[in-house]
């Protein structure tokens, strides 16, 4: 608040407080928040774990809010977030500080808008769609009429209850729509405390402003900023937590009941050879690089069966043509990292990829390992450009791996490998005649979400489950039975 | 024998020039018939002659930082022969052994001066004296600032309740990742403090930072606190600003709450008061001019930073018993410039030093 007012005229300078229930709070504790030329913009205050106790304790204190006008907040707070200026934050300057720090395109920012205000209209919907058929709201369960004690007959009902209180998020910085899955946990009755990431502490700050503005009681929702060191005690202190990272943090809360870890998706597309990959390259090169290919649920690897080097090397070319841009330009597509920080990504690429990848032209002059990833904006920082890696097979290493960049490893396929060559997949398009092949993908526990045809990896909709539903993870039925339960007939 | 009160022994308030302790410091613990055994034949190695060539604090940075020796030295080694003879043993106390193993020094009365002068700090700041009684949360054994405690509640006319941890423990806990244990013995510690409050008349608290917290997280234990303690004394650990102000602001609104920053090689340094123009909510002032903090650049040691910078801390002593001309503490901190009514600079905002290497597992203590 006491930030904004101080905002520069180019809408950069800003301060992050936390949020708690009584409003901002500016911490003691601060750091420098920095756009991706390394230029400040403003502070973000830092939570030490005394302060998150204290916060997460006053949201389990503060009143509750009956869920038909939580659900209303929500879908006014997904208006709000798109249209509203909201504590002198327009949603253009919203998008641009966005863009600015995280380093992304702002058309991704712009598109979250009407993402967020999708999310909070489709609630309520939500809700109901991931609840089992048999089971009733808390809400909904009768004490008047035993015999109605839900919607299952003779005075005893399933009920759909929440595991605990207080949800703490430890939010990725990867994407700004990430943010729209907590929305769900509000939608539930949880009380929500995200921890932001420094890449991208506008969203969620946007989000709670909407979600204030539009009349969710105070209690509900906790922006706590804080270091990586301390953000354990924001998990420690929840109910319940949902946490985002690489490899080792899902190998952490694997057996943990209490977290839910969401991790690289490793997003893939197959094409088989009764389609042509030509007529889909379209589908193929929007999977990978949409939204600047940072998504989960952008592809990560390619399988082909007929001539996968001839589309690894058509891909390389389609990408290469993305503009190299600053990631304020409104037609901004590739990510923008600061530049020794883009350096380091380029010199593990160089390690890695080796010295040529399909569609690269000759190698110029490089002053360090891997210069071709990148294109240096001469402010500090570069665009990372789009990296397509054919392969001889999918057992190669470099097959699974995921970067925040638009990166494809494209390997042959044949018949012969089955869905369990995939190894782990958030979202898979299958571009193929082969029902058995689709179904068979459906039902395998290693793919999470199927795509059937020209529908690119990253395509989804308000409702449907990103990695499962999180109501799996945040409800649970449990039998509630009334003295009519006893008079009703027995099997 | 000389009269070693004269300069190095003086009360507070009639304090010598920085300077005058410094030569006085060099005479006695570099003659044979006064100094240790430790420093006299160390002199003979030293590429100067402290008795002649140092004058002046500047000049102590010549010497080297020796501090590590005194972990395995024999004590007797360390003993002024001057202070040979008094009628009592010295006091050994032992580092908490935080950057590897414990280092020793002897004590025959300074600590004891600079909790005088301490306790005449803390009645600047408000806190109650000859009015309820002193629980204390920390270490005894070879620590020293149970015995720091003992001295500053029989000053103020208060019983000493100490309820005993031992930090190396929890340090060892921590580091080990049985995090799960460290908890278990808070909570071990805590419920002790409980009996002691919810019997006593308890008006002063000494406790580590991370023990304040744990505090505020059991509602009956700070209901305790709030009820009737009135001054709360934290050391041990560094505390964040906002932990700080919210302790002070949020948690136990009705205590004056003061830091002592220190160890057992450079004594007590209290918070002063605030002062208009303060930009640090809590300042620490070394018991000047026995003890000086220098902070230093850590690129280039041989330059102090300038006011309101961040340095890494460099601690001189010059007491009757001990001579430590220059240690490069754990900590950094921001240069804080004199204020009226404390000589020397002050130090604000310290923090562990990280070089990159191992971690420095602050623990509960």
């Amino acid at each position: 608040m006491a930030g904004d007012t101080a905002a520069a005229p180019d809408g950069t300078g800003c301060a992050i407080d936390v949020e708690r229930a009584t409003g901002p709070y500016r911490s003691a504790n601060r750091t420098p928040l920095t756009d991706v030329t390394g230029r400040p913009v403003g502070e973000l205050s830092l939570a030490p774990p005394l302060l998150i106790r204290q916060v997460m304790d006053e949201m389990r204190a503060a009143p509750g809010q009956a869920a038909d006008d939580r659900l209303a907040a929500l879908a006014r707070a997904g208006e709000l977030f798109a249209t509203a200026t909201l504590e002198g934050e327009t949603p253009g300057t919203y998008c641009r500080r966005q863009a600015l720090v995280s380093g992304l395109p702002v058309a991704v920012a712009r598109r979250t808008l009407d993402r967020v205000a999708r999310a909070g209209r489709a609630a309520a919907d939500s809700l109901a769609a991931q609840r089992p058929s048999g089971a009733v709201p808390l809400g909904d369960l009768s004490f008047g009429d035993l015999a109605a004690a839900g919607r299952t007959s003779a005075g005893a009902a399933v009920a759909w209850v929440r595991k605990g209180d207080v949800l703490g998020v430890l939010a990725p910085g990867n994407h700004p729509a990430t943010h729209v899955e907590w929305l769900g946990a509000l939608a539930l009755g949880y009380r929500v405390a995200v921890r932001p990431s420094q890449r991208d502490p506008f969203t969620p700050r946007r989000l709670v402003r909407a979600l204030r503005e539009a009349g969710l009681a105070p209690g509900y929702v906790a922006l706590l900023p804080t270091t990586h060191e301390h953000a354990e005690a924001l998990v420690d202190r929840a109910d319940l937590g949902l946490v985002y990272g690489g490899d080792p943090v899902v190998a952490r809360y694997a057996g943990s009941r209490r977290v839910l870890a969401q991790g690289p998706g490793r997003s893939k597309v197959l094409l088989t050879r009764d389609v042509s990959w030509r007529s889909h390259l379209d589908t193929v090169a929007d999977s990978v690089a949409a939204d600047a290919g940072v998504q989960c649920l952008n592809a990560s690897a390619v399988l082909c069966e007929d001539d996968a080097p001839g589309l690894a090397h058509t891909l390389a070319e389609r990408l290469a043509r993305l503009p190299l841009l600053a990631p304020d330009h409104p037609d901004a597509a590739l990510p923008v990292r600061p530049l020794g920080e883009a350096r380091r990504l380029a010199e593990q690429l160089h390690e890695s990829v080796g010295p040529r990848s399909a569609g690269a032209g000759e190698d110029p002059a490089e002053r360090f390992p891997g210069e071709r990833f990148l294109a240096d904006l001469g402010d500090g920082s570069a665009v990372l450009r789009p990296v397509v890696v054919p392969l001889d097979s999918p057992e190669d290493p470099r097959f699974g791996v995921e970067l925040p960049l638009p990166y494809a490893a494209v390997a042959p396929w044949g018949p012969g490998l089955r869905p369990a060559a995939f190894g782990r997949t958030l979202a898979l398009t299958v571009l193929s005649e082969d029902a058995d092949l689709v179904r068979e993908c459906v039902a395998s526990p290693l793919i999470r979400n199927t795509h059937w045809g020209a529908v690119p990896t990253h395509w989804s909709r308000p409702g449907l489950p990103h990695d499962g539903a999180l109501a799996e993870f945040l409800m649970e039925s449990k039998t509630f039975a009334g003295e009519a339960a006893l008079r009703g007939p027995v099997r | 024998m000389r009269d070693v009160d004269a300069v190095l022994g003086t009360p507070w308030h009639e304090l010598p020039s920085a300077d005058a302790v410094v030569a006085a410091a060099m005479e006695w613990h570099f003659d044979p018939a006064t100094g240790s055994r430790f420093w006299v034949e160390r002199a003979a190695s030293l590429p100067f002659d402290p008795r002649k060539d140092i004058t002046t604090v500047a000049d102590l940075d010549r010497f080297p930082d020796v501090s590590g020796e005194w972990r395995d030295i024999p004590v007797e080694d360390l003993l002024p022969a001057g202070l040979r003879g008094l009628g009592r043993p010295p006091a050994v106390w032992e580092s908490g052994g935080t950057t590897g193993a414990p280092k020793r020094t002897v004590d025959l009365g300074q600590w004891a001066r600079n909790t005088r002068w301490w306790s005449d700090v803390l009645d600047q700041h408000g806190f109650p004296a000859h009015d309820g009684n002193l629980l204390f949360l920390g270490p005894t054994g070879p620590h020293v600032v149970a015995e720091a405690l003992r001295e500053l509640a029989r000053l103020r006319g208060a019983v000493f309740f100490p309820v005993d941890f031992d930090p190396r423990w929890v340090r060892r806990c921590l580091r080990d990742g049985h995090t799960d244990l460290a908890r278990h013995y808070v909570d071990h510690l805590l419920d002790q403090a409980e009996r002691v409050l919810a019997s006593q008349h308890v008006s002063l608290l000494y406790a580590t930072p991370p023990l304040l917290e744990a505090i505020a997280e059991r509602p009956r234990l700070a209901g305790l606190v709030r009820d009737q303690v009135r001054g709360i004394m934290w050391g041990g650990t560094s505390m964040d600003p906002e932990t700080l102000r919210l302790l002070s602001g949020e948690v136990f609104p009705g205590a004056v709450l003061s830091g002592l920053y220190g160890n057992t090689m450079m004594g007590g340094a209290p918070q002063r008061p605030a002062v208009p123009g303060d930009t640090h909510a809590c300042v620490f002032q070394p018991f000047h001019p026995y003890v000086h903090l220098s902070l230093l650049d850590p690129e280039d040691p041989s330059r102090e930073v300038a006011y309101g910078e961040r340095g890494r801390v460099c601690m001189r002593q010059l007491s009757p018993e001990v001579l430590l001309p220059y240690v490069l503490e754990r900590d950094t901190a921001v240069r804080v410039a004199p204020v009226a009514g404390y000589s020397g600079d002050g130090v604000a905002d310290v923090r562990p030093f990280t070089d990159g290497g191992a971690k420095i597992i602050e623990g509960v203590y």
